[in-house]
């Protein structure tokens, strides 16, 4: 596919819709679920739906096989979904993942969940432990892709937890095992054993996936590293875990970093290692933006960082639109996003358009919404760069 | 040596399902503080014999939400990284002069600070407090002055006693520059404080090395000072470490589940002995107890607990 300039994609999950949800949890299936499906079904112009609705109808005691049917509909939904809104590199949303932590880790030897976390107001999630050097009986994307190639009319790109994040997210009694409280040196005893824990994770379980969706034929590929500017005296052994996982695939498809809600500047000059490595480098910006239109430094301060971004080689997904609220964004506000972003950094053919982040917390219809704008206001943008 | 837990602690399973039922309208206001008055009594009953009791702060959404509702002319904006953990707060706007809303403030200061406390006197009661520089840190359009005096608001208002304690939460110190200023108007505000109130004043530092304002913390007139010992060596900081001053050693890792061997806090505590008298020893965690779950948390105390 060629790359075209201000091309749009999406950036990893979107909200599971309660037909999907509840048979996992043995919650029984009411008359509105059933007719969310029906609805959307409808409106994303799904053939086979009524498949799923006579599956669905039986509400309650869903058998193994049942289960894996209204995942493979949930995840043709998703992608309908994207495709109906416009977006150009599709991907299902993660329907078939339990969310971007848990699905890699329950597929990893030497982790154990020990319970649920806060991440934010009443939001968690459920954080396991290293107790042993971590190792894959084999790679855990492979299905997913599959998959999603099989009926996706648009390329997609499969997003990949990256090996910091899974580190960063992870407790670890096993790299750390012989460090004691207030012992000498001890920042740097604690530096050396997650270099090693991040070191293994990147080349024992990052590589081998990334390797076998390149193997299959993956063209877009995304490694999601939100922790990624977490700590800021482990930027350089965060980067070293990316060199370590995309290691000799340089160059065979298009690879992305996706990084989010964090100091981006941290990153400087260290990031620039990956030139040639990667290409395309993603932040969320919408979040920090206003929500005035315009085209100036003060109603466009949430891109700051594009000043720093504009100087290396990488393409720059530009997130448009925040995940974190129901507000949507108008086409002329997405437009103006981007026209600005052009403006700093010179060339509409290094910009990318996507959301923030993935859209789970929003519902599908909101999802959906902001994502038509996104592509509205991508058009708008080309229509004024005279693209 | 004592066991003291500041900041805000984990959520029981039971309390994680029903704040999700709750905030998907599956139960009611009523059913969820039923719930979540089982963990605040699970954690008093945890801190049997403990100098200062915490009320576990389980409904605070972070430690600097509640400030939201009792400031005027402030709006609860983005969602930004807490330090350098994997929790984010939503930062507080200032758009206007901000001022304590004193009508509701005995109202707010019984739903934050009081909740379920059987204690009617509160006579041990821990209260925690975001110090100045991580308010200012997680907000825009505010000065650390003006935080200070929204402070000196409400502080004086909290019914403390002789038995009593206060802990401010402040990592910022290793996580950014200070400023000149900012460093006199923090020393400003705890001897203001200190005036006001008949308690003891602690202050935690939290999750990173504070070697370089080593000299500063030691000397801000406070009774305790946290550090976080996964962070920092022991011999760095008792260099120096102020006589008579008390010290919050955090040695739970809240960043490992793994429970402190009863060997290496022997050995930690041993050490900590030849530079500081017992009494002046509260023994804790290395940050905010909610960074793991509950279950971990509870036998993390209860190991400790049995250690000394």
């Amino acid at each position: 596919m060629e790359l075209r300039p201000l091309l749009t994609h999406e950036i990893g999950s979107l909200d599971k819709p309660s037909w999907r949800v509840k048979p996992f949890r043995d919650i029984s299936l009411s008359d509105k679920d059933i007719e969310s499906a029906q609805r959307w079904g409808k409106m994303l112009e799904i053939e086979s739906s009524y498949e799923l609705i006579e599956l669905l109808s039986k509400r309650a005691q869903f058998t193994d096989d049942e289960k894996n049917r209204i995942i493979f509909y949930s995840s043709l939904y998703a992608t309908r979904l994207l495709e109906q809104a416009g977006v150009e590199v599709i991907y299902d949303g993660e329907q078939s993942r339990v969310e971007m932590y848990e699905y890699p880790i329950r597929r990893i030897n030497g982790f154990v969940f020990k319970g649920h976390v806060r991440s934010f107001d009443n939001k968690y999630y459920r954080k396991a432990s290293c107790v042993e050097k971590p190792s894959i009986n084999e790679p855990f994307h492979i299905d997913e892709y599959e998959r999603i190639t099989a009926f996706a009319k648009r390329p997609v790109k499969i997003p990949i937890t990256g090996a910091y994040t899974l580190v960063d997210w992870s407790y670890d009694e096993f790299y750390l095992k012989d460090v004691s409280a207030g012992e000498e040196n001890i920042g740097d005893k604690r530096k050396g054993a997650r270099k090693k824990f991040l070191s293994d994770m990147a080349r024992d379980i990052i590589y081998p996936n990334i390797k076998s969706l390149y193997e299959k034929g993956a063209k877009f590929i995304q490694i999601d590293e939100p922790a990624g500017t977490t700590k800021r005296d482990e930027i350089d052994i965060f980067i070293d875990s990316l060199k370590e996982s995309i290691g000799d695939l340089k160059g065979k498809f298009f690879m992305s970093v996706h990084i989010c809600f964090s100091d981006y500047s941290l990153l400087f000059p260290k990031i620039e290692e990956l030139e040639g490595m990667l290409d395309e480098v993603h932040f969320e910006y919408a979040n920090r933006d206003s929500r005035e239109n315009g085209v100036n430094k003060r109603a466009r301060r949430g891109y700051e960082i594009l000043e720093k971004l504009k100087e290396t080689e990488f393409t720059i997904g530009l997130g448009v639109l925040d995940v974190h609220t129901d507000f949507i964004e108008s086409p002329e506000l997405v437009r103006d996003r981007i026209l600005y972003a052009v403006d700093v950094v010179g060339d509409p053919g290094r910009i990318f358009v996507s959301p923030d982040c993935g859209l789970r917390t929003r519902t599908w219809d909101v999802s959906y919404e902001k994502l038509k704008n996104m592509v509205d206001g991508r058009n708008l943008a080309k229509k004024e760069l005279c693209l | 040596m004592k066991i003291i837990i500041t900041g805000i602690y984990p959520r029981s399973e039971n309390l994680v399902s029903a704040t999700r039922d709750f905030d998907r309208k599956r139960i009611s206001t009523e059913e969820l503080e039923a719930v979540r008055k089982d963990d605040t009594a699970d954690f008093l009953k945890l801190q049997k014999g403990f100098k200062y009791k915490s009320n576990g702060l389980f409904n605070w959404q972070d430690l600097i939400r509640p400030f939201s509702e009792i400031i005027e002319n402030c709006k609860v904006g983005g969602l930004v990284r807490f330090y350098e953990t994997n929790t984010f707060v939503k930062e507080l706007e200032f758009v206007d002069r901000p001022v304590v809303n004193k009508e509701k403030l005995d109202e707010w200061i019984k739903r934050y600070f009081l909740p379920d406390i059987t204690d009617k006197n509160h006579s041990n009661t821990l209260f925690t407090l975001p110090f100045l520089y991580l308010l200012k840190t997680f907000s825009s359009g505010i000065s650390t002055d003006r935080i200070a005096e929204i402070l000196i608001d409400i502080i004086p208002n909290l019914p403390v006693s002789d038995k009593s304690a206060i802990c401010f939460i402040e990592p910022t110190f290793g996580f950014r520059k200070i400023e000149d200023d900012d460093i006199k108007e923090g020393i400003s505000f705890l001897d203001n404080i200190k005036s006001k109130i008949n308690c003891p004043v602690f202050i935690n530092t939290f999750f990173f090395p504070i070697r370089d304002n080593k000299k500063f913390i030691f000397n801000l007139p406070t009774d305790g000072i946290g550090v976080d010992f996964y962070a920092n060596s022991l011999s760095e900081i008792m260099d120096g470490f102020p006589s008579g001053r008390s010290l919050i050693a955090g040695i739970m890792n809240v960043n490992s589940t793994l429970i402190e061997e009863r060997e290496r806090i022997l050995t930690f505590t041993e050490k900590l002995k030849g530079f500081i008298q017992s009494d002046n020893i509260y023994l804790s965690t290395n940050g905010p107890p909610e960074l793991l779950p509950k279950i971990i948390m509870d036998e993390k105390v209860k190991n400790l607990q049995e250690i000394i």
